[in-house]
């Protein structure tokens, strides 16, 4: 015997008699904790894996900088300016192939600070370790055009380092090339455009400037000897303090000009999006299931707590106050809790570097002793927090529940009953249960009804990504496109050599990379549509729109501000010709009102593909070569809208109102005040166009050229419309119609069927290397990111619904499992009066169905609103899953009840009927 | 004409690892229209040989018959039909339904059989019990002696060949119990059920026709009065 009979003995005592009723709790709650454990688990797996890619991209310092041999690090160093200690790359020559002096490398050796900053991925073989050995960055080979086995002998052209930059003597060298690198160099350059460094070519004076000629891509070991006359370079890796940040800013000013920042956030990490995306995710996804279980856990507490009313309402009775009550069935919360914590973490925490693993080698997990403490003490946190919600209640349950149900008594004194004459027992039974229990239905409902709303929503969402993957599916598998597109001009004009585009040798040169089966080029210019008479409604709205505007959504107009209202606001801007319009008119000779749009060259292909966008007429590639017709792309009906912000100003943005998403995504959910104007399209099929080509070869001296042509088809805008109302469509061939040829602007490249997937990472790699400074998008493996999303998020939702579900079934059968324990007696005496075991399932079962059918109703009214208002997913779901689910939800719970109450007619009648 | 008999009736029970004998090899019958009283000290095993004759347990040994056919035979369905047609019940607890009516827990039997109630039968035993105030009326509005004559209510509502009541006066005062005791007699009498009735209580006993003395599980003694 226990001489103290303290609350934990209590509580054990309780444990040790009720193990079997615990099993069903100890298993919610261990669910409960994996989930909520996850939370911070799966977070700082984003965090990490974020971290990892950052530095395995682009390595672990914030800054390089440039030629700083003889810079005084140290003292600055001592000023605490730096995290830790600078590290230094020791740069000893510029080399390269060929005559491509542009697409060479720097090679230098790295300190041991340096190279634990800039992090060195090795793909293939190792780090150089003697004099003559080399490992270079994959990206930096494939520029040089070289494919260079490993331990074979790669020679270079090169200038040597004078320790102030590189001497003109263009000298031969060789290196075994030990290691192959991932790239950093490549990640870098996006961040280094201003950084041009001149690299001598020979002692003739001459010069290339390459904006990381200081950046090694290629690295040697410490040991390597520097040529005679020859001076190692320091570009300095480091991060910085950024308490003292003030003290960097007093630099000398080279080193703000020869140094690169980096932000990780850069567009060349999309990736690192990507495992925000997948981590946000699931971080979402273990909270709502962390919540679920919770909610779950609560309410197998309520039914375990309810049960033992009688057993509460006996300690009231003699004499435990609430807190005792509290203290009591708390500790017996806390002790399973605690019992379950250590599977819990440990399931948690394998989950997570499960998950880890199947994302591949972007993810990391990295936990420590304090991320398991917190993953523990979220999980213990989550149940105490959801235990005590029943405790509360039980704490207040009346001594008088030792002898009968006080509470139930109270509530039916208070409902009115008509005895019935002639009813079906289940049925009213069902009915007047059901009047009395209304919070555990509520509840039920509302989770069965969320179920149904995610499942259909997931779902759909899901159907939505598989479309989408069908979408990305393009009749090419690489584009190449510049990363910065200065457009052409002043909308009016197009203005020659503003951008570096790509030539029609430049397009040769990639059609003759190996696996190339064709390469399309899309080429784009402004022309002006010339009108003769009254400008329609519908290029008004557009050529406000494009001239006036500077981004699509949010711009001022400072001459109209404060003036401009609901009421005059489109009388207004109509009253306000654009001062470049005017000054173009008069430089053109314009008679007619001039319409400007983008003029776009697409391959006969891909204009071909279009076919399914066509709202009038026939796209005929022959018409479209020589000449005779275009293409227009304009919607429908368009509406321009204008928004007014509080002190006046506005903010505007045109829709495509034959579109139903559009109509939605912005008109419906502003609270603004706006007003819009729309207008039909004033396009026929066969209308004749006079399209009118300005050309300034940056001497300011204006060519024109006018031809007219038909409108051979309309097509409706794309999946997402930029606000262009309209744009001209043709061929390149029938660009070239106009005299002045134009270069391209992007470059589609199809490979040899079957191909890409073995290529794709090298094919990139020779796109990079053959035009640098322009973005290469793999649509290959554009389709494989989204089917692995598409995977992920398949088994998100999937175990979202499932969870769902699992936990609406949890509700309800552990709401059915209380009320038949609670209810054993009223079993017995159904039996004992003449009821069979059918005639008690269907009592059980009606409720079951209510609950079932109420929630899938509220589940489908939810669809319903989603459908009409389109708040979440534009109105994407998809039905049959909100009919299916509680379809099964419905039969699991039948089955349970059945084993339920066979459990309780196994007994005799006379062993339910039983007092306590 | 015997009704119930009981042939070498036994009940064993476990208690932790010892085997107790609540009815050990009882034989007995009971005749149609019959006041019986099992009597005897508490746990001799009285409310056992009820429920085994009451079909609400099933013996270990030994078989009761009833109309002549033992009731091992039975399937679980047709002992629930017996049940609620042939058996009433009342118990010390009442045992009633706490979602239902006075009037809804005495049409119970009736609405679980799928038969139209006989109104006319129901006013006779309402009127005879005593009860058309609190047909109303749930269960946990009403006295224990108005929640034990809905009990009997409910027992008579199929017209049964057989009334079980056990310790049915137990949870009342003295008024109540003897007022609920000769409702029961009367009702017997009147509609000529079979009444077996366990109790404790000598006074409730001497009411009987016919009074049963039980002791660890065994009849120890079986006394028959003249008609009262």
């Amino acid at each position: 015997m226990a001489k103290n009979l303290t609350a934990t003995a209590i509580a054990l005592r309780n444990l040790q008699n009720r193990r079997k009723h615990y099993l069903t709790l100890a298993i919610g709650i261990i669910l409960a904790m994996i989930f909520s454990s996850g939370v911070p688990f799966f977070y700082s797996c984003m965090r990490a894996s974020q971290q990892e890619l950052v530095n395995r991209k682009l390595g672990k310092q914030d800054y390089i900088v440039f030629n700083t041999q003889d810079f005084d690090w140290e003292k600055l160093e001592s000023q605490g300016v730096f995290q830790e200690t600078p590290g230094f790359a020791h740069i000893q020559r510029f080399a390269w192939t060929g005559e491509d002096v542009d697409k060479g490398t720097a090679i230098g050796w790295l300190d041991s600070r340096a190279m634990e900053l800039y992090y060195p991925q090795i793909q293939q073989g190792r780090w150089p370790q003697e004099p003559g050995e080399i490992a270079v960055e994959a990206n930096a080979l494939a520029r040089m055009q070289l494919e260079p086995e490993l331990n074979s002998t790669i020679t270079l052209n090169s200038v040597v380092s004078n320790g102030e930059g590189y001497g003109e003597n263009q000298q031969e060298v060789s290196y075994r090339l030990v290691g192959i690198l991932g790239d950093k160099r490549q990640n870098l350059e996006f961040q280094a455009r201003n950084v041009q460094i001149a690299v001598p070519l020979g002692s003739g004076g001459e010069e290339v400037k390459t904006p990381t000629a200081q950046l090694p891509a290629a690295f040697v070991c410490a040991q390597e000897p520097i040529p005679a006359g020859g001076k190692e370079i320091a570009a300095a890796y480091f991060n910085l303090n950024p308490e003292k940040e003030e003290e960097f800013i007093f630099l000398p000013s080279f080193v703000w000009e020869k140094s690169i920042q980096i932000f990780p956030e850069s567009s060349s990490l999309g990736e690192s999006g990507d495992i925000q995306n997948s981590s946000l995710l699931l971080v979402a996804l273990a909270t709502m299931l962390a919540l679920l279980s919770c909610f779950g856990i609560a309410n197998v507490f309520s039914s375990n707590l309810k049960e033992r009313r009688q057993q509460i309402g006996m300690y009231r009775a003699l004499g435990a106050t609430r807190w005792q009550i509290l203290d009591i069935f708390g500790r017996e919360a806390l002790l399973i809790c605690l019992a379950c914590t250590p599977v819990s973490v440990a399931l948690s925490y394998f989950g997570v570097k499960f998950f880890a693993w199947c994302m591949g080698e972007n993810f990391v997990f990295l936990p420590n002793l304090l991320l398991l403490a917190a993953g523990a003490g979220v999980g213990i946190l989550s149940v105490l927090i959801s235990a005590l919600v029943p405790l509360m209640g039980a704490a207040r349950v009346s001594p008088m529940q030792a002898i009968r149900s006080a509470q139930w008594m109270r509530q039916m004194r208070q409902h009115r009953v008509r005895s019935q004459t002639d009813f079906d027992l289940p049925r009213l039974l069902a009915k007047r249960r059901g009047m009395f229990d209304r919070w555990r239905q509520i509840s039920v409902c509302i989770i069965l009804g969320l179920t149904v709303f995610a499942s259909c929503l997931g779902v759909g969402s899901l159907v939505g990504s598989y479309r989408n993957i069908g979408a990305t599916i393009q009749p090419f598998d690489y584009e190449i496109r510049l990363s910065s597109y200065y457009g052409n001009g002043n909308n009016f004009v197009n203005t020659l050599g503003l951008n570096d585009l790509i030539s029609q040798q430049e397009a040769q040169k990639c059609l003759e990379l190996p696996y190339v089966k064709n390469i399309y080029g899309e080429k784009e210019c402004y022309v002006n549509l010339l009108i003769d008479g009254e400008v329609p409604d519908y290029l008004l709205l557009h050529e406000f729109f494009n001239i006036r505007s500077e981004s699509r959504y949010s711009f001022n107009v400072p001459s109209l501000q404060g003036q401009m209202n609901a009421d005059n606001f489109w009388d207004l801007i109509q009253s306000k010709e654009n001062p470049t319009y005017l000054e173009v008119k008069e430089a053109a000779g314009y008679t007619q009102e001039a319409i400007n749009t983008q003029l776009v060259a697409k391959s006969g292909r891909l204009l071909a593909s279009m076919e399914d966008q066509v709202i009038a007429g026939k796209i005929d590639l022959d018409k479209l070569d020589s000449g005779e017709e275009i293409i227009v792309c304009a919607p429908e009906k368009i509406g321009f809208f204008w928004e007014f912000d509080s002190d006046g100003s506005g903010s505007c943005g045109m829709l495509d109102l034959s579109k139903e998403e559009e109509k939605y995504s912005r008109v419906e959910k502003s609270d603004l005040k706006k007003v819009m104007v729309t207008a039909d399209s004033c396009f026929q099929v066969g209308q004749e166009l006079t399209l009118s080509l300005l050309v300034d070869d940056g001497s300011g001296k204006l060519t024109r050229e006018d031809r007219t042509v038909k409108i051979g088809a309309i097509v409706r805008t794309g999946e997402a419309f930029w606000g262009n109302s309209f744009a001209v469509y043709t061929t390149v061939a029938g660009l070239g119609c106009f005299t002045q040829p134009f270069d391209f602007k992007n470059l589609h490249v199809e490979l040899e069927q079957g191909t890409a997937e073995q290529i794709d990472a090298q094919m990139v790699r020779a796109l990079e290397a053959l035009f640098p400074g322009y973005n290469i998008r793999s649509y290959y493996s554009q389709v494989q990111q989204q089917k692995e999303y598409f995977i992920t998020s398949l088994i998100a939702t999937g175990s979202l619904i499932a969870v769902f579900s699992a936990i609406s079934i949890s509700l309800i059968s552990n709401g059915i499992t209380a009320q038949i324990r609670e209810g054993k007696r009223a079993i017995g005496t159904l039996r004992a009066v003449g009821a069979t075991e059918q005639d008690i399932v269907r009592c059980y079962e009606l409720q079951i169905a209510k609950m079932i059918l109420w929630g899938t109703v509220l589940g489908l009214l939810g669809c319903g609103f989603e459908y009409l208002f389109h708040y979440l997913t534009g109105g994407r779901f998809t039905l049959w899953p909100g009919l299916v689910l509680p379809a099964v939800m419905c039969l699991v719970c039948m089955v349970n009840l059945r084993l339920r109450v066979r459990q309780v007619i196994r007994q005799s009648i006379v062993e339910n009927i039983r007092e306590l | 004409m015997k009704i119930l008999e009981c042939q070498d009736l036994t009940k064993e029970y476990l208690s932790g690892e010892t085997v107790v004998k609540a009815v050990d090899h009882v034989n007995l019958s009971f005749e149609q229209g019959e006041f019986c009283a099992i009597t005897g000290p508490s746990g001799s095993g009285k409310s056992t040989l009820l429920h085994l004759m009451g079909a609400l347990e099933h013996p270990t040994s030994g078989s009761v018959l009833y109309g002549g056919q033992t009731l091992a035979s039975y399937t679980d369905h047709q002992l629930s039909i017996l049940r609620r047609r042939r058996f009433g019940f009342v118990f010390q607890a009442y045992n009633l339904v706490q979602e239902l009516t006075g009037y809804e827990n005495i049409l119970l039997p009736v609405m679980l059989d799928h038969k139209k109630p006989d109104e006319e039968y129901l006013r006779q035993v309402i009127d005879i019990l005593g009860i058309e105030d609190r047909l109303g009326h749930l269960p946990s509005a009403m006295s224990g002696g108005q929640q034990q004559r809905i009990a009997i209510a409910r027992a008579l509502a199929n017209r049964p060949s057989i009334l079980f009541a056990d310790e049915p006066t137990g949870n009342l005062d003295g008024k109540s119990g003897r007022e609920v005791l000769s409702l029961l007699k009367y009702a017997g009498k009147q509609l000529g059920i079979t009444l077996i009735l366990v109790t404790h209580d000598q006074h409730v006993a001497e009411q009987a026709q016919r009074i049963l003395t039980i002791e660890d599980g065994t009849i120890v003694t079986d006394t028959k009065f003249g008609v009262m």
